[in-house]
């Protein structure tokens, strides 16, 4: 009977224990980085220690290295123990290059305020940010890319190092946006955060008839109870700042999940710069989502590491695939039998500890559920396939999170599902999703389309990545799993959730991806050490093209102080129950009083004022019409309109004598709609009933062109356009 | 014979101390500065910062704080997967059965969080 297979890398990942069993580097203490609990002896070998002091037979032992912590007592099924060749020591002298680092991280920060200060955010076009950023900005990029580099070359990296580099990293790319925007980006963004102000308005009751959003309330509940509790009026700040932050936690989770599951010292950093190289996505903004990835994380973290368990066969054949070439192939039922009938192996963990685990675990899944649509689907799938092929211990996490799902939708959301049984069932038109999620969006000019094009490449490369890594994870570990963690979100293409919907799937696969994807890129820099060089280049790449295509929106995604200064100005002076009604959705449309204020109704034909002005204000019964520099470019940018084109529209309504100018600064308008000669006579001689309307529409009425300046709107210090 | 040196587990261990010290300190100030009323500008963004890091970081923390010799990521991370796990749940709560009172609930997560962070502060593991 033929030996079996050695694994290469210990059958568990029991966190830090997983770590790749290599000989130390000259000074640096054994279990650094090999994590096990078990010790050393001086040649390198491994001694493993039992209860009583016993030694086991090297036939016997285990690879097997028990989680720091673990429970000594408990008996592990872990796969036979192998040892490594030792690998060549590196003598590089450390000299000067430990200096290397940190200037680059200093002067990647320092070049910030030189790039913000030197970006022209008004010039702003179709190719977006990369297209007006100057030499600072792409300069401190280059830095922050060789901070990390310089400092995972080093023969001996500095965790607290590679930390501050991956920091500056995300700053510098993720965060570039934050730093040199002066407020925050994203109109969606500002509609969240209209959600938080209702709930905050509404003392914690959800309006959940002003939008289906509102059948999840946590997240807006959460932040109108920091804001109170706080005693801030408003979250801009936090708006701004929102996106590196959850980057640099999410990107923390893929360190700590590339420890379980690639090991080393190096390789969970790289896999930690993969993911902040390729989230081109932008579920990052202020959103319930972007929460959502964070607490998906951390569960699929400890489920993939101190949890992490194998199912095997006692006689040592993992089933199928063939262990290895020249293995022969067994019986189907037997390898059903064999995977039926033998137990997972336990973590080694003590049982306090497991079940403080999944104490924690089951807080993050009943919170991801009463946040988010979607994040729990995928979490639950995520889940599912671990404790199918026995690569879970707790199962009852995932008991509770099918029970908390069925329980929030079906009992407390029944209004919901009972009245919008379409939205949660879904289309099942994976064709039409895959249209407007793809498709539809390859629009706007050249530069939009480039982009957009360039978002599907990445894409692509990332799950192509994955699938390299993939077969190195398999040649490494005998293990397909991982790779189906990255495919279960695809499942969510099938319920036709809608344009967003293949957005989701990347972000939900792209943790796993990553971690793939690094394990096919080390394996490249072990076959071939020139690679580094290679792939220290690409890396500045990917970064550059990062932001080309995360900011590739800009033009009308950048929203301005102003823009938002002018939308409160307007809610201030804008009498209740009116409809406040922007010309498209770009711009900070709804950032308050949205359970005061209308928006516009969803008519047909009338998705945005923009389309058919006279007819769709009429329709809207638009009393108050706004529009943004940003909805100008949204639409000379992404809708091909001629520049001015919302200039043209404002000449339309005016002269057909509906609508008065009350305000402009640029591209920054406001529209209000005409009282008739009698009613403003009536008002006026029965004094005036709304006192804040009715002295900026008396003056708008005689001031069309002019520009009265709402009091918290900046006056023009550029034109806005062109 | 190779000996490990415990100088890295002691400055993690200081690290944590530090960590639960700073939040235990947070949640106190937040609470004093939110008796207060304090809105005035500085302050007002102060207390608003204060209040934030301790509602997202210190629950977290004070259950971080159990889990045993794990890598810093790892209790990191945890931490705040569970700050933010809590402090949706609390928010949902007061949602769900009409109980909306911010002040109040900061009041109460910070006494519950309280004795843990200091526990932690003393018994780091």
């Amino acid at each position: 009977m033929k030996e079996p297979r050695v694994e290469q890398q210990p059958a568990l990942a029991p966190g830090p224990g997983a770590a790749r069993a290599r000989p130390p580097a000259a000074g640096q203490p054994a279990s650094r980085h090999g994590g096990g609990a078990g010790r050393r002896s001086a040649d390198g070998a491994r001694d493993v220690s039992r209860p009583g002091g016993e030694q086991v037979p090297p036939g016997q032992a285990t690879t097997a290295m028990q989680g720091r912590g673990a429970d000594a007592v408990s008996a592990t099924t872990m796969l036979p123990a192998q040892k490594l060749p030792a690998e060549p020591t590196d003598d590089r002298p450390a000299g000067i290059t430990r200096f290397l680092s940190p200037v680059f991280a200093l002067v990647a920060v320092a070049l910030l305020p030189v790039a913000a200060a030197t970006t022209d955010l008004y010039a702003l076009d179709g190719w977006g940010l990369a297209r007006v950023l100057g030499p600072a900005a792409w300069g401190a990029i280059l830095c922050a890319v060789a901070a990390c580099v310089s400092e995972l070359w080093a023969r001996r990296p500095r965790i607290p190092m590679l930390a501050t580099a991956t920091g500056v990293l995300i700053l510098c790319t993720n965060g570039l946006p934050s730093v040199i925007e002066p407020a925050a980006r994203f109109g969606t963004a500002w509609t969240t955060v209209g959600f938080v102000d209702a709930i905050a308005q509404e003392n914690g009751v959800s309006p959940v008839g002003l939008d289906a959003r509102f059948y999840w309330p946590a997240f807006f509940a959460q932040w109108a109870w920091f804001r109170e509790a706080g005693g801030a009026d408003q979250l801009d700040t936090v708006l701004r700042w929102f996106p590196p932050v959850v980057v640099t936690i999410t990107a923390i989770g893929i360190y700590a999940m590339g420890r379980s599951m690639l090991g080393g010292t190096r390789a969970p950093w790289v896999a930690a710069w993969l993911f902040v190289g390729l989230n081109w996505i932008e579920q990052d903004y202020f959103s319930p989502q972007a929460q959502a990835v964070v607490l998906l994380l951390t569960v699929l973290t400890f489920a993939l590491g101190p949890l992490a368990t194998r199912r095997i066969d006692a006689a040592g054949v993992p089933g199928w695939p063939a262990p290895h070439p020249g293995a022969p192939r067994l019986p189907l039922m037997r390898r059903w039998l064999v995977a039926a009938m033998t137990p997972p192996n336990r973590p080694a963990l003590p049982p306090r500890q497991l079940l403080f685990i999944y104490f924690s675990m089951i807080l993050c899944v009943v919170a991801v559920v009463v946040e988010h649509q979607l994040t729990p689907i995928a979490l639950i799938g995520q889940l599912t396939l671990l404790a199918v092929v026995g690569r879970f211990r707790g199962r009852a996490v995932l008991v509770v999170g099918i029970m908390a799902v069925a329980l929030w939708i079906f009992v407390n959301n029944r209004d919901f599902w009972t009245a919008q049984l379409g939205i949660l069932i879904g289309s099942g038109d994976t064709g039409a999703a895959l249209q407007a999620g793809v498709a539809d969006r390859l629009a706007g000019d050249a530069g939009q389309v480039f982009v957009k094009q360039l978002r599907i490449i990445l894409a692509g490369f990332t799950y192509l990545l994955g699938a390299v890594g993939m077969l190195v994870y398999w040649r490494r570990r005998r293990d397909l799993v991982p790779f189906g963690l990255a495919v279960v979100p695809m499942a969510l293409a099938a319920q036709g959730y809608g344009s967003e919907g293949f957005l989701r799937i990347v972000l939900y696969g792209l943790p796993i991806l990553v971690i793939l994807g690094t394990d096919a890129l080390r394996w490249l820099a072990r076959r071939w050490r020139p690679s580094e060089y290679l792939l220290a280049a690409a890396m500045l790449v990917m970064f550059g093209t990062l932001v080309l295509v995360r900011g590739g929106n800009e033009a009308y995604q950048a929203t301005f102080p102003e823009e938002v200064a002018m939308y409160r100005q307007v809610v201030a002076e804008t009498p209740p129950e009116l409809e406040i009604v922007a010309f498209n959705q770009a711009g900070p449309t709804g950032l308050e009083g949205i359970t005061v204020f209308g928006r516009g109704d969803n008519i047909e034909g009338c998705g945005q004022l923009a389309d058919d002005p006279l007819v769709c204000a009429d329709k809207q019964a638009a009393d108050v019409i706004v529009n943004y520099t940003s909805g100008e470019k949204y639409g000379v940018y992404l809708e091909n309109r001629p520049p001015g084109w919302s200039l043209d529209i404002v000449q339309q309504l005016v002269s057909s004598g509906r609508y008065v100018l009350t305000y402009q600064d640029g591209f920054n308008i406001v529209l209000k709609k005409a009282i008739p000669a009698d009613d403003q006579d009536g008002q006026q001689g029965g004094g005036q009933q709304d006192g804040q309307q009715g002295g900026g529409d008396q003056q708008g009425a005689d001031q069309p062109q002019g520009a009265d300046q709402p009091a918290g709107a900046a006056p023009a210090g550029q034109q806005a356009g062109g | 014979m190779t000996v490990n040196s415990t100088a890295v587990d002691t400055r993690a261990r200081v690290a944590r101390r530090l960590v639960a010290v700073l939040l235990v300190l947070a949640g106190i100030v937040a609470c004093v500065l939110s008796l207060l009323g304090a809105r005035a500008e500085a302050l007002g963004d102060f207390r608003f910062l204060v209040t934030m890091t301790f509602l997202i970081l210190g629950p977290g923390w004070a259950a971080a704080g159990f889990l045993r010799r794990a890598p810093a990521a790892h209790v990191w991370l945890l931490a705040a997967g569970v700050g933010i796990a809590v402090s949706l749940l609390v928010a949902q709560i007061m949602v769900s059965f009409g109980l909306w009172n911010p002040a109040g609930a900061l009041y109460i997560v910070t006494l519950l969080s309280v004795p843990f962070l200091l526990r932690h502060a003393v018994v780091a593991q």
